[in-house]
């Protein structure tokens, strides 16, 4: 076993992972604050992708623009299905929200397909590499990973300096005792529902830094998967649980590949990935709340 | 005790439900045993069939030899206006590119026998062919339903599959339920024709086939190469495909440095490029699907590990792979069931002595174009799959005059013919495709071409690979 | 406790519906597949109910049932096909192996996982299923990802004429048979004191507690029921595709629709499932024969407009409307 390579795909795992964090995070917020399970996450991953994908090669436009574009359409898509649809509920079973997102989702989903068709598209945005142990990592992947820090450093900002946070976390505490210091509730939980969507969203764009290949309309379904177990291991509404549960999640996916390989396994991946859930029923008896707290 | 109640009501529903479920159980044996007809040729409706307008012929038929059965001259034959062929394909869900290629090459091929060939020729007149098909969203229970309906309600004459091995595996069942032959055109698994279906005969060649064509290529080029690895997702298709090519290189004589299986769904393929990078392979041959096909170029390019011939199966055969990786496509070596650019001709069935039947690419082209309404979409392998299922059973039904399921499956034993798609014979035993042959096409500037083998070649195989880096540079893979 | 008259009512029409769905395969037998559909949904919504129904709990990867389901039936044709044992032993054992994998790892996830909560139980859930997955992926158990495949030992065992109808007839009837039985596990169990403890304890299970009710006892019993009745079904829906790969098996979808089926139906209630289970079913094949290519993109908002306008489920929407009606309340319990 070469411990240059272990590194190296250790970092790659920890780029990945970031990459992970970003796109769950918006889940994490969305149940937080409002309970509601949306189940049709990867969709909205989904269109980040293909926001990355087709305004890169129509109008050229990096990433990093892009990234910006799809963190408010997806804040505006956010608000927009709290409205019509997320508000009515809210107040239901939770299993009720749980369809009505995965409906959502599906909808989505159809939507990119009949519009532009199942290929598997993807696009090249090449702007260097770094060395690194005698292999390459690209700087777009690094950007990405980058761009998830400072997301979250943003978020942290918003949430814990500017009014606007506060009034999201006090919701996602307490909802009558919110309401009750007469803060709008409804708006806040609009508010709660574009930013987990924007989240996502960007996420998507983020992804496609990294990974800028195989975007086709049901790209999310792994994605999704994926997230609520990241989330859940981080702790629910926790927004540096959910990175760091993704960081854990893409280091374990990536390193313990590579280790099972060296050991001989001719399918490493799918053991790791085995290893990757077994930690999180461990980590879920020991600390059934997750990782962090909110 | 207070659940005497219950318990009774519960004991004398449990005894009713175990009594109905032995009797269903034995009734059934019973009924499935006796009342299924066995194999009649007749050409009247004794199938379901779809008669609107009838004409009948009052002619006497003589059977085609290869039928057996018959003990009674038939009576006059009662032909519809259209023969239906009935189709479950994923047009959503996870199958849907693949599924909608496979569709428009099927649209295709029943425009140029309708509009160009003029309709099946069964007794003396001609028969337009109608498609009716149903979006199966890629799920199993869905395909059983909709192809039992596709049999029992719209009373189609003939089925074509759907796509992917585990979609048209659940398929089966339900045709050899209702004796209605199954043209296989979606699944290249090997172990359908082990199971003793016998009303399945496959078009496209088995999966174990797929990457020795690039094994024995790389061998006609460069002998003295031996160290090679071999990677295949974790699936059955790719790993037929997978364990084929690792059997057939040590056959041959080569070195497998490196071999692994990767996850479906994979995301990173980084932890296998390390050690590809440090396993010395100098050729590589992976056995993929779309998205990790891509990924894994992807990150090969990214990585920089370079090699002097990569061959990948399905993702690198598509257009939407180049589009998608740009310059660093160029040298890649897909293995395919068929490619626009193959050179099946009549010239060179003729010259095989094999019939020829259907159009050629270029004749097939405009009606492709004409279903798909883009010019820019070039057909892929998959059309040409579901082109040739028609064009197949087409000459099945000729071969045969009848409608029966029976005959239709003993005629396609009989076929033996080239299409555009290349050569179709089935062996009678099991219903797999003996006589068709992948090609192997690779990306040089732009193009995918044929390179091998020499027959059906359009170009040179450009070998060695150019490196990543000068792929970049702009240098690209033509001589 | 003594049994209204309602409640035998309600347990004969249940199991009349299952009598006249199986029934009309034999009538229309040219939709016989679509009504095993029927009967494959509302079966698992009618197993799923019995833990989600009853405790409130949410089992996210109650499909991981189904898969070991499929995987011990599958398997004990494998074997018996590859000894000279009688056929029948093959479907008398499928059954068995499947419950008693399911037993054992419900148990399992039981013991460990049930001290867990809301979410975080139902996220434990994914995580054994996806962990069993791959798993059975990597360490190549039971053929690994290329799955188990019995239509050649099916033949084997019970030739071609036996193939067609066991893979068609009998597995339809058994599917039927197991939702039938499903449905009467929830009668028994709500209408017993058992269903009393876990109606205390998914109002409140807190207080469930401190009044007595041995609440892990009582979940770890729905859990195990709804488990068993899951691999059944599995045992049977593995007949019926004959290819057994972990991918599809172990596919969250299914969860997801039995969640569905079971909700928009009512949950809880001993029709919600039957109602769920005939409306998704006929709408998305109905959909499908109309539209064919378009159906989800049109399914989709009908599923988020019966999600919003039916909070309780069809059973308990109308319940809360026709509340003053004692019998339709009480007969949709």
């Amino acid at each position: 076993m070469d411990i240059g390579d272990l590194f190296f795909n250790i970092t790659s795992g920890l780029i990945l992972g970031s990459i992970y964090g970003i796109s769950t995070i918006g889940l994490s917020i969305i149940f937080g604050i409002m309970r509601v399970v949306n189940v049709g996450h990867g969709a909205f991953i989904m269109l980040g992708a293909y926001a990355a994908f087709w305004l890169f090669t129509i109008y050229g436009l990096i990433p990093f623009i892009s990234a910006v574009v799809s963190l408010a359409m997806g804040l505006a898509i956010g608000m927009i299905l709290f409205y019509i649809i997320m508000r009515r509920i809210i107040r239901g079973e939770e299993l009720m929200s749980l369809i009505a997102m995965y409906g959502v989702g599906i909808f989505l989903e159809e939507l990119a397909n009949y519009l532009w068709h199942a290929d598997y598209r993807g696009y090249s945005w090449y702007i260097g590499a770094i060395p690194y142990l005698g292999l390459r990592i690209q700087l777009t992947a690094i950007s990405g990973a980058i761009l998830s820090i400072a997301t979250i450093a943003a978020l942290f900002v918003f949430l814990y300096r500017t009014g606007l946070g506060s009034s999201l976390r006090a919701v996602a505490q307490d909802p009558v005792g919110a309401y009750i210091c007469g803060i709008d509730v409804q708006r806040i939980y609009a508010l709660g529902a574009g930013l987990g969507i924007g989240l996502a969203t960007l996420g998507g764009v983020l992804l496609t830094l990294y990974n800028p290949t195989g975007i086709y309309p049901y790209l999310g379904h792994p994605y999704t998967l994926k997230a609520f177990v990241i989330a859940v291991l981080g702790g629910l509404g926790s927004i540096l649980g959910a990175f760091l549960g993704g960081l854990i999640f893409g280091v374990i996916e990536s390193g313990a590949t590579y280790i099972f390989s060296q050991l001989g396994s001719p399918s490493p991946g799918s053991l790791a990935l085995f290893l990757g859930f077994v930690i999180l029923i461990l980590i879920l008896l020991i600390r059934p709340e997750g990782l962090l707290r909110r | 005790m207070r659940y005497t109640g219950i318990s009774r009501l519960i004991a004398i529903m449990a005894v009713i439900v175990v009594i109905v479920a032995i009797a269903s159980f034995f009734g059934g044996m019973y009924a499935g045993s006796s009342g299924a007809p066995q194999g009649v040729i007749t050409v009247t409706a004794t199938e379901p069939q779809r008669v609107t307008v009838v004409q009948t012929i009052i002619q006497t038929v003589t059977p085609s030899p290869q039928i057996t059965t018959p003990t009674q001259t038939p009576p006059p034959i009662v032909l519809p206006d259209k023969i239906v062929i009935g189709l479950a394909v994923p047009l959503t869900g996870a199958q849907a590119d693949a599924g909608k290629r496979g569709f428009w090459g099927i649209m295709a091929a029943v425009k140029w026998v309708n509009e160009v060939y003029g309709g099946v020729n069964l007794y003396g007149r001609k028969i337009p062919l109608e498609v009716k098909y149903y979006n199966d969203e890629s799920k199993k229970d869905l395909v059983q339903a909709l192809t039992e309906r596709l049999i029992t309600v719209d009373k189609v004459h003939f089925i074509l599959s759907t796509y992917s091995s585990p979609l048209v595996t659940a398929q089966a069942p339900i045709t050899e339920k209702y004796k209605y032959v199954l043209v296989n055109w979606g699944a290249a698994t090997d172990y359908m024709y082990e199971q003793g279906y016998k009303y399945v005969v496959g078009i496209p060649t088995p999966a174990s086939k797929y990457l020795v064509t690039a094994l024995e290529a790389l061998r006609s080029i460069d002998p003295n190469l031996k160290k090679i690895a071999i990677m295949y997702k974790d699936d059955e298709f790719n790993r037929a495909s997978g364990i084929g090519a690792s059997a057939k290189a040590k056959e041959m004589g080569y070195q497998i440095v490196y071999e692994k299986i990767y996850p479906a769904d994979i995301k990173d393929f980084t932890p296998y490029i390390t050690e590809l990078a440090r396993s010395g392979a100098e050729a590589l041959f992976v056995s993929a699907h779309y998205a990790d096909g891509q990924l894994l170029s992807k990150q090969l390019a990214d990585a920089g590990v370079n090699f002097k011939y990569i061959a990948i199966n399905v993702a690198a055969c598509l257009q939407s792979y180049y589009e998608t990786l740009g310059k660093l496509a160029d040298g890649i070596l897909c293995p395919s069931q068929w490619e626009p650019g193959t050179k099946y001709s009549p010239a060179l069935a003729r010259s095989m002595g094999i019939e020829w039947f259907g159009p050629t690419t270029e004749e097939f082209m405009p009606f492709f174009r004409n279903v798909t309404g883009d010019p820019k979409i070039l057909p892929s392998y998959h059309s040409g799959l579901g082109a040739a299922a028609v064009l197949a059973l087409v000459k099945a039904i000729e071969t045969a005059q009848s409608l029966d399921q029976d005959a239709i499956r003993q005629a396609f034993n009989k076929l033996h013919l080239m299409t555009f798609y290349g050569v179709i014979k089935i062996d009678p035993a099991t219903g797999s495709q003996v006589g068709h042959e992948m090609v192997l096409g690779q990306w040089q500037n732009g193009r995918f071409v044929i390179v091998w083998p020499q027959e059906a070649a359009e170009a040179r195989l450009y070998y060695p690979l150019p490196t990543w880096d000068e792929k970049r540079a702009g240098k690209t893979a033509s001589y | 406790m003594r049994l209204s008259w309602i409640a035998r009512v309600q347990i004969i029409l249940a199991l009349a519906f299952y009598a006249i769905l199986w029934g009309l395969r034999e009538v229309f037998p040219q939709y016989s597949q679509l009504l095993t559909l029927v009967i494959f949904y509302t079966a698992l919504g009618q197993a799923f109910n019995i833990f989600l129904g009853l405790t409130g709990y949410v089992d996210f990867g109650y499909v991981a049932f189904m898969a070991l389901g499929m995987y011990g039936g599958a398997l004990a044709v494998k074997y018996v096909a590859s000894t000279e044992l009688p056929p029948i032993l093959a479907l008398v054992l499928g059954p068995l192996q499947s419950v008693a994998m399911a037993v054992v790892v419900a148990s399992a996830i039981g013991l460990i996982a049930l001290r867990l909560r809301g979410a975080f139980f139902a996220i434990a859930t994914v995580g054994v299923n996806e962990g069993l997955r791959h798993l059975i992926e990597g360490a190549r158990i039971w053929g690994g990802a290329e799955g188990v495949i019995i239509p050649g030992d099916l033949r084997k065992l019970f030739g071609d004429e036996g193939f067609g109808y066991i893979t068609t007839a009998y597995a339809d009837t058994m599917l039927a048979v197991i939702a039938s039985c499903a449905a009467i596990a929830t009668w028994v169990l709500k209408n017993s004191r058992i269903g009393y403890g876990l109606a205390a304890l998914r109002e409140d299970e807190d207080a469930a507690k401190v009044m007595g009710v041995n609440t892990t006892k009582y979940k770890i019993i729905a859990f195990i029921t709804s488990a068993s009745f899951g691999s059944l079904i599995g045992s049977a829906w593995g007949l019926k595709v004959t290819t057994i790969y972990p991918p599809e098996a172990f596919n969250i979808t299914y969860t997801i629709e039995a969640v569905i089926v079971t909700v928009i139906g009512g949950a809880g209630t001993l029709f919600g499932p039957l109602i769920g289970g005939v409306l998704y079913t006929l709408t998305k094949y109905y959909l499908g024969v109309a539209l064919p290519g378009l159906q989800l993109l049109i399914f989709a908002p009908i599923l988020v407009a019966v999600a919003t306008t039916f909070p309780r489920g069809v059973a308990g929407s109308i319940r809360m409307i026709y509340s003053r009606r004692y019998i339709l309340r009480e007969l949709l319990r």
